[in-house]
């Protein structure tokens, strides 16, 4: 009854034409919706009364007016019958009890009525209605001969009504079509019958004598319909991603095989100089930090001035939009300050102890560094010698970090020089000069760590490899000077890498050119510019160039590490082919950067394709479309709005449960599907047959298979996910434990037939 | 806050920070007791319930672990909505990942203000010999957000525990203090309390006692 306590009912002040009667029939069903919220099904009104004046006649002499009103409710048809008092705009009501009048409202669900007794008379004609229990209900009296009015009104009112409905969700439903229709292909392609797919019979009896594939709408036909067999796939993936050409030769790819190749090992001797700059910061950085560490201990380090600082600015700073792709500047500033203490004293010249530091060539932010680098100086021992020893007393709680400057030229650089050095500008062109090293440092004790041991297990031989210290030594810096975390990648040199033998020399020709760049602070953008002792080509790298490569190193080893680990096919070595496919591809996007996500993107074509080059090849066409569903993008977004238009179209019961419990329809819950081609939903063999599907379906059926495959995902679940009435958190934990068990095969036949159910939705419009 | 009718309360937790710092590995933990170096990166927010007591009360802890990496940010507001309690995790040895715990923080107060506990920890402690993240800058940085700092280790099973109980204590404690509040304030309509001078001056003396 609380539904028509409100104040909608002002209907009764609009009686009368059938355009108020529309207008009032919306404000009606709008309350009915609040009044029935928690079955979430929507009440509506489909007739109502007001010109005529029912009444009841109730042991009272008078009848008494009233309006009636039918209502469709989830359970049925219900009448309702409500006394003019409760009514708004009722104005004689003010002040009176109107519970007695609630009392006598009437609400009678036409289910339950079994006979309708009409009874005429010379007043009024009178109608009862009895239900199943034999009660009769209150005679609804009509004045005389409106009761054909009334049953001619609401047929009218209820027609329009239908009409009025069915229009709406025609409309609806053609800017649906309209939608859909961007998302299928509009002639339908035949199911193909056969069963194994691509075997390597059908795939050669298509081939000519030169090896040119030709008819490659067959071939899109026959993998969307029934995939590639197993031990095709190395051999056809090239031409699904689009990167071998239908009607090329064989001779033609092998060619473009050693090309690319070649150019892959290019690309990736550039990163490689610069990993090797990034390596010899990162040992600087540890040294310098564990360096901090123990003096830290007795001496508390002026931060908190800066820290007030980058919190202060704080609440005003947060931005609108979060910084997505670079560090807030203020960051790289603190960065920066932070890090010079470190690199300053790293070299900590100790040997040195002759220079003075000049104060005119010193920043302010510099000033608490010599501090800092006085009392390190006053500490530290340099024992050249003992780096010999390091390894002899284990049962030493004692570690000598040692610091070394090998190149007796270095010495006798100005204090500038070593300042900017150590802000990056790692080497002399001529690789011979080094810089610091990081086995390093001075006999400080750390209080009961076993410090050596994380020592042993990055640089798994230390002790024959005092001399790695010396980064111009690239070739034997490059894989021992593993950072802690690639530790087991890197350990092994990778047999991939050897061969490239682009990194093992030193070039003179890097000499010269930072020569010539050097005094270049006139380059416009004034950045420093780095030598990589590694460079084979006279590679010089901006600063800034060197830091982004860095943190794109740091990230992409932390998640090779964790990339799918329990596939007995990746092991160390394979990981390590991995970390070069997504090094090269981030060194040739620097602007996109690594983004989580990726190394699952490659997984499954290095285990396919096995060797690297191509491999990368393939990743680069997957990620031409893939980019956008990170968050840089703007597709993920897309996805989920597609979803919701096809879930409403196909599945509205699934979509209003979705909608009724907290609303999820933003399908968030999606979101790795999107991401990873459902790569983490399937196990290896299905997101094989899956992502072959999603290629060539773009030749044969739709571009945007994801969303047929993610519909079919859904909706094989669309049972358990109602009869449990799933929340956003029940759905995300319900995929989360689904994943990698789901029935692929189904799936995946599920969603071609959703495909050709909205082709043929479309087909019939 | 919810209070569930028989009396558990519901508390939501989020986990946030940098890719890699350990937030499924403490989950884990938690959860399972139990580590594996071997886990996927996560992509996707996963969530999981730990139920405890705390002082005789029942408590729900609903608790969400996010994808962390610095390009997934945007993705945080749908999980820290309405959380009673995050969990800002970096990794001691990873200097940037403190700095990401420090955008965590001018994001959710901005967002939630005071209405989340926030609880800062420094993971990896058994890399203790590889920490670049100072000591005293961490503990100074959370004291003045306000925030309790927690070293854990969730290789080794350390603070991991400790952490959890903490941050669900402060949120038990601040849901009393909260719901008393309520109560107080409600009690004040029809109480009038000499003692505050706004009340008087909005009341303009017309009513005072
Ligand atoms: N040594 C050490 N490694 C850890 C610890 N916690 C996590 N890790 C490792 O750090 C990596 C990232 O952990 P993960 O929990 O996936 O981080 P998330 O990305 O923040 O969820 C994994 O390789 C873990 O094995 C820890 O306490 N100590
Ligand atoms: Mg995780």
């Amino acid at each position: 009854m609380a539904a028509l306590s409100g104040g909608s009912l002002s209907v009764s002040k609009s009686a009368g034409s059938r355009g108020h009667a529309s207008n009032t029939v919306s404000v009606w069903s709008g309350e009915a919706t609040i009044s029935s919220a928690a079955t979430s099904v929507q009440e509506r009104i489909w007739f109502f009364v007001v010109t005529v004046t029912a009444a009841i006649q109730k042991d009272l002499v008078e009848p008494m007016p009233g309006y009636l009103s039918l209502h469709q409710t989830s359970a049925g048809l219900v009448i309702k019958w409500t006394p003019n008092q409760l009514m708004n705009g009722y104005a004689e009501s003010e002040g009176i009890d109107k519970s007695v009048y609630w009392a006598m409202s009437l609400q009678v669900c036409v289910w339950e009525v079994v006979y309708v007794h009409v009874h005429r008379s010379q007043a009024s004609d009178a109608l009862i209605l009895v239900g199943q229990d034999g009660v009769q209900r209150p005679p609804i009296h009509f004045p005389k001969a409106s009761i054909e009015l009334v049953c001619s009104t609401m047929r009218r009112q209820i027609i329009s009504r239908a009409f009025y409905g069915w229009l709406a969700y025609c409309r609806h439903l053609s800017t649906v079509r309209t939608h859909l229709s961007g998302l299928v292909h509009p002639n339908i392609i035949p199911r193909d019958d056969t069963e194994d797919g691509l075997t390597e019979e059908i795939w050669r009896s298509m081939m000519d004598n030169r090896g040119v594939i030709s008819d490659k709408d067959e071939v899109y036909r026959i993998v969307y319909y029934s995939g590639v067999q197993h031990d095709m796939r190395r051999e056809v993936w090239p031409f699904l991603l689009g990167y071998y050409e239908f009607g090329s030769t064989a001779e033609e790819r092998s060619e473009q095989d050693s090309t690319y190749r070649r150019q892959y090992e290019t690309t990736m001797s550039e990163w490689l100089c610069v990993e090797a700059i990034v390596r010899q910061r990162d040992r600087e950085a540890t040294a310098a930090s564990i360096a901090r560490l123990t003096e830290s201990s007795g001496k508390p380090r002026p931060d908190e001035n800066e820290s007030a600082e980058v919190f202060e600015d704080d609440c005003s700073v947060i931005s609108d939009n979060p910084p997505i792709v670079s560090p807030e500047p203020s960051e790289n500033e603190q960065k920066k300050t932070e890090s010079k203490p470190v690199l300053s004293r790293a070299p900590s010249i100790d040997e040195v102890d002759n220079i003075e530091m000049d104060s005119e060539e010193k920043g302010n932010d510099d000033d608490n560094i010599n501090g800092e680098t006085e009392t390190s100086d006053s500490r530290e021992h340099i024992d050249i010698d003992s780096l010999n020893d390091i390894d002899d007393d284990d049962d030493d709680e004692e570690v000598y970090i040692k610091s070394v400057v090998e190149n007796p030229d270095m010495r006798r650089e100005s204090i500038a020089e070593i300042k900017r050095l150590a802000e990056g500008i790692v080497q002399k062109g001529d690789g011979r000069g080094l810089l610091c090293s990081v086995d390093s440092a001075n006999g400080t004790k750390l209080n009961g760590n076993d410090f050596r041991s994380s020592i042993d297990e990055s640089q798994p031989s230390t002790h024959q490899q005092h001399t790695s210290v010396i980064i111009t030594n690239p070739s034997v810096d490059i894989a021992p000077s593993a950072s802690p975390v690639s530790g087991g990648t890197t350990a092994n040199i990778s047999p991939a890498r050897s061969p490239l033998g682009v990194v093992r020399e030193e070039s003179h020709s890097a000499g010269a050119s930072f020569d010539t760049l050097e005094p270049s602070d006139a380059r416009p953008d004034n950045r420093s510019n780095c030598v990589s002792p590694a460079s084979s080509n006279g590679g010089v790298y901006s600063n800034e160039l060197v830091e982004s490569f860095a943190l794109n190193l740091h990230r992409i080893e932390k998640d090779v590490q964790r990339c799918d680990r329990n596939y007995p096919f990746f092991t160390d070595e394979n990981l390590d082919k991995l970390r070069n496919i997504m090094c090269t591809f981030v060194w040739e996007h620097l602007e996109m950067g690594y983004m989580q996500g990726m190394c699952d993107l490659a997984a499954p074509l290095l285990v396919v394709m096995k060797e690297e080059a191509v491999a990368h090849a393939l990743f680069s066409r997957i990620m031409s479309r893939a980019r956008d569903n990170f968050p840089s993008g703007q597709a993920m977004d897309a996805h989920f709005a597609d979803m919701r238009s096809l879930i409403q179209i196909l599945d509205c019961e699934l979509y209003e449960l979705m909608h009724a419990h907290g609303d999820y329809t933003h399908f968030y819950f999606c979101y790795r599907w999107f991401l990873l081609d459902f790569k983490r939903e399937l196990l290896y063999q299905d997101v094989f047959s899956a992502w072959e599907m999603i290629w060539v379906a773009r030749f044969v059926a739709s571009e945007h298979m994801v969303l047929f495959i993610a519909l079919a995902l859904l909706e094989t679940y669309r049972d358990v996910i109602l009869a449990n009435s799933m929340d956003f958190t029940d759905i995300i934990k319900f995929f989360n434990e689904m994943a990698e068990r789901h029935d692929a095969s189904a799936v995946l036949s599920l969603a071609r037939d959703l495909v050709l159910q909205v082709q043929t939705l479309i087909e019939n419009k | 806050m919810n209070a569930a009718p028989s009396g558990t309360n519901n508390f939501k937790v989020v986990l946030l920070g940098e890719g890699c710092v350990g937030k499924t590995s403490i989950l884990l933990r938690y959860i399972e007791d139990r580590f594996n170096d071997k886990h996927l990166t996560t992509l996707q927010a996963t969530f999981l319930n730990k139920k405890l007591n705390i002082n005789g009360k029942r408590i729900n802890l609903s608790i969400w672990d996010t994808a962390g990496q610095e390009k997934f940010h945007a993705l945080g507001p749908i999980y820290y909505r309405n959380s009673n309690g995050a969990i800002l995790v970096y990794d001691i040895t990873d200097e940037e990942s403190f700095g990401k715990v420090k955008n965590w923080v001018k994001e959710l107060k901005k967002m939630l203000g005071s209405d989340i506990v926030l609880v800062i920890a420094g993971n990896k402690i058994d890399l203790e010999h590889e920490r670049m993240v100072p000591l005293e800058e961490a503990e100074t940085y959370a004291e003045m957000v306000g925030a309790k700092h927690f070293y854990t280790s969730a290789k080794l099973n350390q603070g991991v525990e400790e952490l959890f109980l903490e941050l669900t204590r402060e949120m038990a404690e601040r849901f009393e203090r909260n719901s008393q509040a309520e109560n107080n304030r409600s009690a004040r309509v029809l109480v009038v309390d000499d003692e505050t001078p706004t009340q008087s001056s909005c009341c303009s003396g017309n009513r005072s006692t």
